[in-house]
């Protein structure tokens, strides 16, 4: 009941109050890898190191109780290894490195890996370690490792399921609470670089519309001068009646001339062009997803294609390709899409 | 499907082995029944573990831990169990009945020993019933047994937060078995200072915080203000520690050692009891007698037994601030809930209650009523008693007023016919009658039986008599000066009053026994059973050889049993002063726990941070390899090896810098496959 009162009050000042530690903290803690020193480590006593203190305060009630002066000792001797423990658990982090690569851009829906180097250059060994994106500490965002002396391990840590864009990497925790989980010591690491979600493929295919090859490129320059005086739509129209191939009517009103290609059809040497207009779905994140899928099936047909959004073409020559760095560079202008 | 998750069974494993020694340090303080289920438990509970770690576990392993049904048998038995503890005790509430049942709560818990949360909560439940076996007993064994399982405990804890909270999709290399036992010996190592100054700075509060249950005490065995049948057999089995004396005058010969607690004077046939209404009654010795040339001044260190009653060598004339004297001549305070110094001061020949010269037969009658208590026997019992003293008194004098030939009598008989032992049988017929049997058939006993069957009789033949319980002995220890008396020192003996004389101390034990009160209760263990003559000379030579040994043990005792084993208020009052401060305040606690905190601290700081920060040899020569690179102005970009950048850079390189970064990198690569790197 009051939660539910004060939450819309305090939100706002949770907001500030987060923002203010964010600072804070990136004001103690360098961007990339880093070292992890005594002034990144942060420590608090765990919910099971609170219970401690209950059971030790109860223990000390009953040697009072009883007056049970070896009990003192005893009730004495465990506190005394929880707080020792505290130290353990602080040093446990010390002296960690940390390297997190730029992670490989993924579809959305899909949980992009962030590659982690945990270095131990310390004569210690590290026990316990645990990884994952701060404030998403669920099992299958978490990795969990130990490491000996001066040695390294390589995690590919999966991240949350993002949306389609391009991301800054979301903040990293390390922590542990090893020896006794009464305490959990944590640091944080500030990936450099982003994170590029590709919108997820979705079918069905649209309209692939085949680039004209060099002698019908010729013949359709000629007649599209007559067309572009003339009715455009009912051209089109004609030409679907006709048979299976149709004149892409934006392209005709740049002077360009491309053509439907079906699905079971053969690949076609010349390529595709790939846009927005032949989606045929609504939406604009719906129409990407469709773009998506279609680069992803030229790819697997081995079809040559063009990607055009707001008059901006991939590759910039309009010469259909079939690269992977050109499929790669097309699905990044699909995320970065706004 | 049939998969096991070997870092959880190691985990258990450890967690039995923990429960094991907690119960085994219980079952040095005495075997239960709950003990034994408890490890049964712990055994089909490490079994079951075995069977899962072996290389292909049978199916019978995979039967238990997957039927459904099988996984309550373990919480269904404990429920079982702990019912069984509360129709033993026919309550639920109470120390014995609470401890029984944590013992096999804790056992039972292991059955559910799965996440980090069963870890901790086993590890709570361990602490708790490592506590309570010091309120069986507490000595250097229970701590010693304590401590140990403590540290099995906290290792068991490591080995779940080290091992088991590795997932399937975890990195790891695995780690030798006893690094979780390594681990909790440095944090053990480590915290006891911390402990050591926390036990002896932390305020103790004396007294209980809130109300105990009946049995709370029932451990601590000492004097009491009722003498049951069998009590002081009970007490001559025990060495524990009833006071320590410290003579300031000349010390008293063995024959005087009596060490005076409460006086018995009812008795309903079974029972003896202190007279209420006689025991509030205060008497004081005047200044005349407290300046008497033979008086004895001593300091007297009682151990605590929560009871009102104190023991005072006989006859006491003072016991310092907060100790009255009864008019039976017993020393009482407040209840002793710590342990207590007293600035003591007797006599050895002073007696109390000379009876005035019977002026007129009102007087005597007067008299008489006031002696009553000291004369009353239950009637219609022990009739062959009657019948004895009837005898006596015809035989010696109906109408004799002094009662020391009947005395001598008595004493006489007691001499010719009985024997010492300290496992009597048990006279046949009504209880009320044991007297009877005692005197008249079985004629074996020890002080208890002697004293009241001699009480008994003299009441018979119409002399106020009573029993007085306390001590009798001591071991001087010449190291420290100290006279130690135990428990097994514990006595009975008889007062019967001398119309001239007073109140006349009679031992019959020493007409049985002489050896008994010249060498005091601490040897009774020793000679009371059947053991040949040959061998017992034999113990007392090795026992003899072995005195100056025993006499600085004794000493250490004395320190353990001062800072460790009985550190309470007093105890703490004086450490502190002794240290230059005015006692336990909150400014000597907060200055001295403060300093202690803060020093601490600062050497756990350096040991753990310096430790950590220590780099190996490996990433040592990395650092020098990259300052060299900064040297030469052409930083090692980190994703680089240090082998590409010599790549990269060899050929701009002068032949020194060359040579010495080409050795540095066979340096380098050496290091990182070396041992312990």
């Amino acid at each position: 009941m009051l939660a539910s009162i004060l939450a819309p009050i305090l939100a706002p000042k949770k907001a500030w109050w987060a923002n203010k530690q964010n600072q804070w903290m990136r004001k103690r803690i360098a961007a990339g890898p880093h070292l992890l020193g005594k002034r990144s480590i942060f420590i608090m006593p765990t919910r099971q190191g609170v219970y401690l203190a209950f059971f030790l305060l109860a223990m000390l009630l009953a040697c009072i109780n009883y007056n049970l002066s070896l009990g003192y000792m005893l009730t004495f001797f465990v506190f005394s290894v929880a707080m020792g423990a505290m130290h353990r658990t602080h040093q446990n982090l010390l002296g960690t490195r940390i390297t997190a690569a730029p992670s490989q851009a993924v579809f959305a829906g899909a949980s992009p890996l962030i590659a982690i180097t945990v270095e131990n250059p310390s004569l210690l060994a590290k026990y316990a370690l645990n990884l994952a994106p701060r404030g998403k500490k669920t099992a299958e965002h978490s990795a969990h490792l130990r490491l000996a002396s001066n040695a390294q391990a390589h995690i590919a840590l999966s991240l949350p399921a993002m949306r389609r864009g391009i991301h800054p990497l979301p903040t990293l925790e390390i922590s542990s609470a090893y020896p006794l989980g009464l305490w959990r010591a944590w640091s944080y690491v500030f990936p450099q670089g982003s994170q590029v979600v590709y919108p997820e493929p979705m079918g069905p295919l649209p309209q692939l519309l085949a680039l004209p090859s060099k002698s019908e490129a010729k013949t359709v320059a000629a007649s599209s001068a007559l067309d572009v005086q003339g009715d455009a739509v009912s051209h089109i129209e004609s030409s679907e009646t006709a048979g299976s191939r149709t004149i892409y009517w934006p392209a005709l009103a740049k002077g360009q001339l491309a053509q439907r290609v079906l699905e079971n059809d053969t690949p076609i040497a010349q390529g595709v062009l790939l846009s927005l207009a032949g989606c045929s779905v609504t939406g604009l994140e719906a129409q990407l997803s469709q773009l998506c899928f279609a680069i992803q099936h030229c790819a697997s047909k081995n079809i040559p294609f063009v990607l055009e959004l707001r008059g901006v073409h991939w590759p910039e020559t309009r010469q259909a390709s079939l690269d992977a760095a050109h499929a790669a560079q097309c699905l990044s202008a699909l995320a970065s899409y706004e | 499907m049939n998969k096991v998750n070997a870092p959880l069974l190691k985990a258990r494993l450890w967690a039995c082995a923990a429960v094991i020694s907690a119960l085994a340090a219980h079952a040095i303080q005495g075997f239960s029944w709950a003990i034994l289920a408890g490890l049964l438990s712990c055994t089909a509970c490490a079994l079951i573990q075995v069977l899962g770690l072996l290389a292909k576990p049978p199916a019978l392993y995979f039967r238990f831990t997957q039927t459904g049904w099988l996984r309550w048998l373990a919480p269904i038995i404990a429920a079982i169990a702990v019912g069984l503890v509360a129709w033993q005790f026919r309550t639920v509430f109470g120390k014995e009945v609470g401890v029984t049942s944590l013992t096999i709560l804790t056992a039972f818990k292991l059955w559910e020993y799965n996440k980090a949360r069963d870890a901790q909560i086993l590890a709570g439940l361990l602490f708790f019933l490592l506590l309570s076996v010091f309120l069986r007993q507490e000595s250097a064994v229970a701590l010693l047994s304590v401590m140990l399982s403590a540290v099995l405990t906290l290792s068991a804890w490591v080995f779940f937060n080290s091992d088991v909270v590795l997932s399937e999709r975890s990195e790891s290399w695995a780690q030798p078995w006893h690094a979780p036992l390594r681990e909790t010996a440095r944090l053990a190592l480590y915290g006891l200072p911390l402990a050591i100054l926390l036990f002896f700075v932390f305020p103790r509060i004396a007294g209980p915080v809130w109300g105990l249950p009946q049995d709370a005490h029932s451990s601590k065995i000492g004097l009491s203000n009722v003498m049951e049948s069998g009590k002081f057999s009970n007490l001559a089995n025990s060495d524990e520690l009833a006071f320590r004396v410290k003579f300031k005058t000349a010390a008293p010969s063995a024959e005087q050692l009596y060490w005076r607690g409460p006086v018995l004077s009812d008795f309903n046939g079974t029972t003896w009891s202190v007279n209420p209404s006689l025991a509030k009654q205060r008497i004081q010795a005047s200044a005349n007698l407290l300046a008497l040339p033979e008086v004895m001044n001593y300091t007297l260190i009682a151990e605590p037994h929560k009871q009102t009653l104190r023991v005072l060598l006989d006859l006491p004339l003072s016991g310092g601030t907060g100790i009255e004297l009864s008019s039976q001549g017993s020393p009482v305070g407040e209840p002793m809930l710590e342990r207590e110094t007293l600035e003591a001061t007797s006599h050895p020949n002073i007696r109390w209650g000379v009876l005035r010269a019977p002026n007129s037969g009102n007087m005597a009658n007067a008299q008489r009523m006031a002696l009553q208590n000291e004369l009353d026997l239950p009637a219609g019992f022990n009739l062959r008693s009657f019948q004895y003293a009837a005898q006596l008194r015809q035989t010696i004098g109906v109408q004799e007023a002094d009662p020391t030939p009947f005395i001598n009598a008595l004493l006489a008989f007691y001499k010719e016919k009985f024997t010492y032992s300290l496992d009597p049988p048990t006279p046949k017929g009504r209880p009320q009658d044991s007297l009877d049997g005692f005197l008249f058939d079985t004629q074996i006993g020890y002080c208890e039986h002697f004293a009241a069957s001699f009480v008994v009789l003299m009441r018979a033949m119409d002399f106020p008599a009573r029993i007085v319980t306390g001590y009798q002995g001591g071991d001087l220890n010449p190291q420290d000066g100290w006279m130690v008396v135990s428990q097994n020192s514990a006595h009975a003996w008889a007062e019967v009053l001398h119309p001239t004389l007073g109140w006349l101390r009679v031992d019959p034990t020493a007409a049985v026994a002489p050896w008994r009160v010249q060498r005091g209760g601490s040897q009774l263990q020793g000679t009371a059973g059947l053991a040949p003559s040959g061998v017992q000379g034999l113990i007392k030579d090795t026992r003899d050889a072995l005195l100056p040994l025993q006499q600085w043990a004794a000493a250490t005792l004395r320190v353990w049993q001062d800072y460790g084993l009985n550190y309470g208020k007093n105890n703490q009052k004086k450490l502190f002063q002794s240290f230059g401060f005015e006692g336990v305040t909150t400014q000597s606690v907060a200055s001295v726990l403060g300093g202690g905190l803060g020093l601490w601290t600062l050497i756990m700081l350096f040991l753990y941070r310096h430790r950590a920060a220590k780099r190996s040899a490996h990433a040592q020569s990395l650092v020098k390899f990259d300052a060299q690179c900064r040297k030469l102005k052409r930083p090692r970009p980190p994703a680089q090896t240090p082998a590409a950048w010599f790549e990269a850079h060899q050929s701009t390189l002068k032949f020194e810098e060359k040579t010495q970064l080409e050795q540095w990198l066979k340096d380098y690569e050496r290091s990182q496959y070396a041992r312990g790197a």
